[in-house]
């Protein structure tokens, strides 16, 4: 491409998760800072495809007894100090809740319920408990089997006790990270989607970085790519890791009330089974451990499919697979130098590599601080900005406004009136909302409004919700993608209508 | 928040919906308020630009739009209560529901009797549970048929289409002669799952391959569909992975089943009929809960407009005879139950003295037919699970169901005499 060099105080490559937080985090700062996507909308990779927890305390003991070798007493292992990575875990959730309200995201706290099969787990539980205790971890309980009735009356009579962490919570990680690029942006960074890293040279006093989308020269790169940090890292020569990991297929169900609490069993090795209940009455049954393959392949198989429906029974029995919505697949990563824990490191100046092991949702926004102190500690004079407005500009929801505040929005704008999504409820409004709030592609439509999110899988809203983007975008609904480059969703006018459409036939 | 009371609230302006209000004002019933959410009323009736409808209702072949006009035009002339755009969001057991649309904001309506004529949607790709990539290019035949029919635009140049439905087998044709290819038509089943006129005038006129007992099995492409993967089926539906080829295209239609929309039924504790996915209903078309009547797709799947029209009728009839006390209900009643080779069958339960229609489908196809409802016996050349059956009991025929409280449904192959 054919353009001037765009130049950079900060170059962050990626868009996930992490990347959009620390892009938010920096811009804070008196910085020119500039986030590459290579996707068309942010957390479109393996973002979109978590299951979207931001763990308890209790999760990190109970992810520490699938791992324990028994090469000491289970209750010190159980008790050794917090890594990296459950620090900023812990932080980083409790961050969430007062970031709901500035950047106007959903979240929930709907707490995790650990189920135990036999005394057997039951005993485990218990160990568990008591180093929660000594932890100090708060809002953990131990539960028998009548309290699990009272508070999941749907779920399988079989489990005869189990444990309750009240601190864990849920939220749709796409929808966070394009709050956080649209709240950065709104505070001066510059957000470039279908922007894709091909290579970085490496300078004097900075990096020049060859993308699809043209050249930026950077003072200082954040490598916060997610899946392909090792990609990334390798074109800085600096590539003494790989990432890898587990594939991991999910379902999305209607929750007709079968669980309000994330189920799970008793600790297991490779057993990632979860009913996690989402933040707009859906079910994420989650998930398989298939090795990854390929990064690419983000395929579902039948086996996955019904090994996933097959947990869902054994602990909702009542549940029917006439209400599966969906199915995908997303990534477990981790990365091989320090396999347990993030890998935040500075392999050279100016060059900072942010690769996260799963979980990276919850610490997103502890771990954007961590960042942002590696890289004053480089120099980078990060001076705060008295302008910085925290409050995302995003309309709310209509439906889940009072009956009178939604009447006195009609009466100012009716096309808050008018809904287009019949399965999640979302207006006209909100769609033009969401494209002058920065959305360009259909999935960044869905996940910000969740329009096409619900049972119907956008059969009734796509052709609606296309026309009306490309009527607030001015172009012809021909150019309008499910998700940035190469995913159009349209091939060409029909016959009647000419090669451009309705926009030729209705100039 | 405004409140509308009305003696009769219809949720939707489908062919079902307008029949149903048309006939209610026949009947007498001034006060009636009829809710559409999309722009136009008709329903999908609109897309359906091929001819085919009316037949038996008009004897007369029409287009699907012409079909409409029809009763748009009788429902313009009657100056009815028509709200466009409007969602209802939320419906109660006492009839009562809100609403919202551009011009009222959020509604409530006092209704004294319902119509549910939401009619139905169609099944995704994930309640087949395909595995593979999720790009663009994969859409419902229905929506396919919108973008083409009433916005203008192709989704796509070569298309595979799974599942032989009605609308797949049209869609089939739309898209040749609209300059595309259509790579096959590829159905699990041993027959096609629409009508057999769909499958002469639609594939074998348009030399569009059908692959029967076979099923994509995968789908590829990362942005944008790249091909699926084909293969057979055995009887028990296993994919027979060593006949997997591979098909190269751009868009993949799914035309593999209609689910009735009863999301707002269920809020109201209407009870659902599992196997149709419609509400339970007695031969008026009364669902269990008093003075909400269901009608057309939403009830079951039909498979001709004629007959949703002819639902709505007698919806529309029945509420109004409902509000006058007309309708009279026995003592007792009659469970209708669905015997042998009987798939689906309405209504559920016979409460009055009146002729009741019934209408069914049979679980697979059976030469030579013998199809018993209670004491009569009907004989059909063939019977097909694609093609719906109706049948008309006069109450003298119902006489010994009454004591017994049960009447069954079942059909037979003919012994040859």
């Amino acid at each position: 491409m054919n353009r001037t060099v765009i130049e950079t105080q900060v170059a962050v490559i990626g868009g996930g998760i992490t990347g959009a937080a620390i892009t938010r985090e920096l811009s804070k700062y008196k910085l020119d800072v500039c986030l590459l996507e290579k996707e068309g909308g942010c957390g479109f990779g393996v973002t979109k495809a978590c299951q979207g927890l931001l763990h308890g305390g209790i999760s990190h003991l109970t992810s520490r007894t699938v791992k324990y070798h028994q090469d000491m007493p289970f209750k010190e292992y159980l008790l050794q100090p917090f890594l990296l990575k459950e620090n900023l875990q812990n932080r980083g959730r409790e961050e969430y809740f007062s970031l709901a309200h500035t950047l106007n995201e959903e979240i929930d706290r709907p707490g995790r319920l650990i189920l135990a099969e036999d005394k057997e787990d039951m005993e485990m539980i218990e160990l568990i408990k008591d180093a929660s205790k000594d932890l100090g971890m708060r809002g953990i309980s131990l539960l028998d089997r009548k309290s699990i009735e009272e508070m999941e009356p749907r779920v399988n009579p079989k489990y005869i006790g189990g444990l309750f962490d009240a601190n864990e919570a849920v939220v749709l990680p796409t929808a966070w990270a394009i709050a956080f690029a649209e709240n950065a942006a709104q505070n001066g960074a510059h957000i470039y989607k279908d922007t894709e890293v091909l290579d970085i040279d490496e300078k004097k006093d900075h990096y020049l970085i060859t993308t699809n989308n043209g050249p930026f020269k950077a003072e200082y790169v954040v490598n916060a790519a997610g899946l392909y940090a090792d990609d990334i890292a390798k074109m800085v020569n600096a590539a003494d890791f790989e990432i890898t990991g587990w594939k991991a297929q999910q379902l999305v169900m209607e929750n007709r009330n079968y669980t309000r609490h994330v189920l799970c069993g008793a600790p297991k090795p490779q057993q990632g089974r979860l009913v996690i209940p989402t933040t707009h009455n859906s079910l994420i049954v989650a998930h398989t451990f298939y090795p990854m393959t390929h990064k690419h392949d983000r395929s579902t198989t039948k086996e996955g499919v019904t090994e996933l429906l097959g947990w869902l029974y054994e602990f909702v029995p009542s549940i029917s697979d006439n209400h599966l919505i969906s199915a995908f697949s997303g990534f477990l990563t981790f990365n091989t130098k320090n396999p347990n824990d993030h890998l935040l490191e500075s392999p050279k100046r100016g060059f900072i590599t942010a690769a996260v092991s799963a979980p990276g949702l919850g610490p997103a926004p502890a771990l954007a601080r961590e960042i942002v102190r590696m890289l004053a500690d480089q120099d980078l004079e990060c001076t705060t900005r008295s302008d910085f407005n925290p409050y995302r500009n995003k309309a709310p929801r209509i439906m889940d406004l009072p009956v009178w505040e939604k009447n006195e929005r009609i009466k100012k704008e009716p096309k808050y009136g008018h809904l287009v999504c019949r399965c999640e409820k979302v207006s006209e409004q909100e769609i033009r909302d969401s494209v002058r709030g920065g959305a360009r592609t259909l999935d960044e439509i869905k996940y910000k409004t969740l329009a096409g999110f619900g049972r119907c899988q956008g059969g009734f809203c796509t052709s609606r919700v296309i026309k009306i983007m490309a009527e607030e975008l001015k172009v012809s609904q021909l150019e309008i993608t499910k998700k940035g480059l190469g995913s159009h969703i349209l091939a060409r006018g029909t016959k009647s209508f000419g090669a451009e459409g309705l926009k030729e036939a209705n100039p | 928040m405004i409140t509308h009371e009305v003696d009769l609230a219809i949720i939707g302006a489908g062919p079902a919906g307008m029949a149903a209000a048309l006939s209610a004002r026949e009947k007498g019933l001034e006060n009636i308020l009829l809710m559409e959410r999309a722009e136009y009323p008709g329903g999908l009736l609109h897309q359906c630009i091929h001819n085919g409808f009316g037949l038996h209702y008009f004897k007369e072949d029409l287009t699907g739009p012409e079909y409409a006009e029809r009763f748009i035009t009788q429902l313009n002339e009657m100056d009815l209560k028509l709200c466009l755009n409007t969602m209802v969001t939320h419906l109660n057991p006492d009839r009562s529901l809100v609403a919202i649309n551009p011009e009222w904001g959020e509604f409530e309506v006092l209704a004294k009797s319902v119509v549910l004529a939401m009619g139905c949607r169609e099944k995704t790709r994930f309640s087949l549970g395909i595995p593979g990539s999720r790009p663009a290019g994969i859409f419902t035949a229905g929506l396919a048929q919108k973008l083409v029919n009433v916005d203008g635009y192709m989704p796509g140049e070569a298309f595979v289409i799974l599942g032989s439905g009605d609308i797949g087998m049209i869609m089939a044709r739309r898209l040749t002669l609209e300059g595309a290819k259509v790579k096959a038509v590829v159905e699990a089943m041993p027959h096609v799952g629409g009508l057999i006129r769909n499958e002469v005038q639609c594939l074998h006129d348009f030399d569009i391959p059908l692959l029967l007992e076979h099923t994509v099995s995968e789908i590829y492409g990362n942005d944008r569909v790249e091909g699926v993967k084909i293969a057979k089926v055995d009887q028990g539906g296993n994919i027979l992975k060593e006949t997997e080829q591979d098909m190269p295209c751009d868009c993949l239609l799914l035309s593999v089943g209609l689910i009735p929309e009863n999301e707002l039924s269920v809020e109201a504790a209407v009870e659902l009929d599992e196997r149709i996915g419609g509400p339970i209903v007695d031969e008026y078309l009364q669902t269990n809960i008093d003075g909400i009547f269901a009608a057309g797709n939403v009830l079951q799947v039909w498979d001709l407009v004629d007959n949703v029209t002819l639902d709505g009728e007698k919806a529309g009839t029945n509420a109004a005879r409902f509000l006058s006390g007309e309708l009279k209900k026995q003592p007792k009643e009659i469970e209708v139950i669905p015997g042998e080779n009987i798939r689906t069958v309405t209504p559920h339960r016979i409460v009055g003295n009146e002729a009741v229609e019934f209408a069914l489908r049979v679980q697979h196809p059976i030469q030579n037919a013998a199809l018993r409802i209670g004491k009569r016996t009907k004989t059909f050349r063939v019977l097909s699970p694609t093609e719906m059956v109706t049948v008309t009991l006069k109450p003298s025929e119902m006489g010994s169901c009454w004591e017994s409280g049960k009447l069954e449904v079942a059909c037979y192959e003919r012994k040859k005499e």
